[in-house]
């Protein structure tokens, strides 16, 4: 076959990632204009997508394999079948027939146990959304760093070793600039934002494509003063991209892992601790890029923890698609996070008869 | 593919898999790992994880084992479930905001889709044809392929260590890319004769 050449040049420009809107405009009305052409730039894509599988397919097997069943365990904490066995479990006989004692009960408690809560949280925002409901945010953005405000703060490297203090792979948290009298990056009420720095893997030969950072949450005081109340969690964020337009759409997200036990005991061996969570939620999604703009997507995941769970450990993800090179550890830097915060609601069970007229 | 009786797995690891033995499902993993993936790496639209399709699939595939009949084909059990996990990618693809000024994935759309259709034995023929055909190219066009799909170079880098301009360096990975398709394509041509004959 005699391959036209202009065809060839478009064809090698759009396999390299380098094609114009015009000229891609130009490659479509050659391939409408001769089918055999669409063969071809069919063939020679799958030869070009085999050829980077071909290069990684030896080194990577293994490190799939593993990723693999590792997916497999952590699929089987998953919340929705946790939420399905609660569903199936039998109603307790006082919340179908309300007495006026429960009635009183479900008034007085949650009151009491915001009481109580009140007097040793000092660091916290309060807000009443309802007489017999409680909710707190956290905010996440203590860095803990005497040096901010002078320098950047790096994020520990590896898993947390503490409660409170984040750690993972490379990021760190950075402050409003002034460049030539003008806010570079205007920050949200002056807090530091979190930067995705670089992709890592959780433990050697595993995919490399995501910036994870963590921390570990202590729950006994929050669950504790809750009094047996129905509790929340929500874990929220937003998340910007200021990458070039070449650059893939990274994947940002939030997840909540639940944990029995206690943190101290809890061995810094992440990610192999996944399947010993008690229950897990995950809220994932791409974002959108600007080089201007910060461009500001909020993402947030909302869970009730395990009655038993003493802690839960957060996570903050910025991913790249894999590739043809998964296991290599890619710069992010323009990947920010900021407006984190954790809300902890507090309210009754709500009683059955309510659920029945709506 | 010769997995009917699956004689790439050990006695009874698809029965012990099936019984929750998550040691079996990994050597299932293992031995059907490279198939699916080099299916899903040459199907997967522009833009698409393959990995991830790949790794959905073997996870799918394990909630639903209970399911597989003994005796039944476990390698077209498995493209089964990875024609719809890609299906599921490209939908997620097609549903991002700038996904067809980025990917133009139209230009590869109905070819790519007609070809989820073929045996699955077709792309691991052409993969062992493809293996083949690299390692007898010269040690230049070698050293260009390494550069371009292991070390990921970008085409001015490639330029500037051989000395050219970078649309030299397209030109001759068009070259190379096409040499190993005519390659591919005998290989294909004369398997074919060989078995009608």
């Amino acid at each position: 076959m005699n391959i036209p050449e202009r065809f060839s040049e478009l064809w090698n420009d759009y396999l390299e990632g380098e094609i114009s809107p015009d000229a891609l405009t130009e490659l479509r009305s050659l391939l409408a204009s001769d089918p055999s052409l669409e063969k071809l730039a069919a063939d020679l894509y799958q030869l070009h997508r085999s050829l980077g599988y071909v290069a990684s397919a030896e080194v990577s097997a293994e490190a799939f394999v593993a990723d693999t069943i590792k997916r497999i365990a952590l699929s089987k904490t998953e919340f929705v079948p946790r939420v399905m066995e609660r569903i199936n479990e039998p109603t307790l006989p006082e919340m179908r027939h309300p007495s006026t004692w429960s009635w009183f009960n479900s008034m007085i408690r949650p009151l009491a146990a915001g009481l109580v809560i009140g007097g040793l949280s000092v660091s916290m925002l309060w807000a009443y959304t309802a007489p017999v409901a409680v909710t707190r945010v956290l905010s996440l953005l203590d860095v803990g760093g005497s040096d901010f405000g002078t320098k950047n703060v790096t994020v520990n490297r590896g898993f947390p070793t503490q409660v409170g203090v984040w750690g993972g792979d490379p990021a760190d948290f950075i402050e409003p600039r002034l460049v030539n009298g003008v806010v570079d990056m205007p920050a949200l009420q002056n807090k530091p934002w979190l930067r995705f720095i670089r992709t890592a893997a959780d433990q050697p030969g595993l995919r490399a494509n995501s910036c994870d950072v963590f921390q570990i949450i202590d729950l006994r005081h929050i669950l504790a003063t809750a009094n047996g109340l129905e509790t929340t969690i929500e874990f929220s964020a937003r998340f910007a991209d200021r990458s070039a337009a070449e650059t893939p759409h990274a994947k940002v997200g939030c997840q909540i892992y639940f944990f029995r036990g206690t943190p101290d005991t809890f061995t810094q061996d992440w990610p192999n601790q996944v399947p010993e969570a008690a229950s897990f939620t995950a809220n994932h999604t791409t974002i959108a890029r600007s080089t201007k703009d910060f461009v500001w997507t909020p993402v947030s995941v909302k869970a009730t923890p395990p009655p038993d769970a003493q802690f839960a450990v957060l996570q903050l993800s910025s991913k790249l698609p894999g590739g043809d090179h998964p296991f290599e550890e890619k710069p992010l830097g323009n990947h920010f996070v900021d407006s984190l915060s954790l809300t902890i609601k507090t309210q009754p069970s709500l009683p059955i008869q309510l659920a029945k007229k709506l | 593919m010769s997995d009917s009786p699956h004689s790439d797995l050990s006695p009874g690891c698809i029965s012990r898999a099936q019984n929750g033995d998550m040691a079996a499902y990994e050597e299932i993993v293992r031995v059907y790992q490279g198939r699916i993936r080099s299916w899903v790496v040459s199907h997967c639209p522009p833009g698409g994880d393959a990995d991830e399709v790949s790794q959905k699939t073997f996870i799918a595939a394990h909630s639903r084992l209970s399911d597989f009949k003994e005796g039944s084909n476990l390698g077209a059990w498995l493209f089964t479930i990875a024609r719809f996990q890609l299906k599921t990618e490209t939908t997620r693809l097609r549903r991002l905001a700038d996904y067809h000024s980025r990917f133009a994935p139209d230009l590869l759309d109905r070819e790519l889709d007609r070809r989820t259709e073929l045996p699955p034995e077709f792309t691991n023929t052409r993969l062992g044809h493809l293996t083949s055909c690299l390692s007898a190219m010269t040690e230049s066009a070698q050293r260009f392929i390494n550069w371009r799909y292991s070390e990921d170079l970008p085409l001015e880098e490639m330029a500037q260590r051989t000395g050219r301009s970078v649309a030299a360096v397209k030109k001759q990975l068009w070259q190379i890319r096409q040499k190993l398709k005519e390659c591919v394509d005998l290989k294909m041509t004369t398997a074919a004769h060989g078995e009608a004959l």
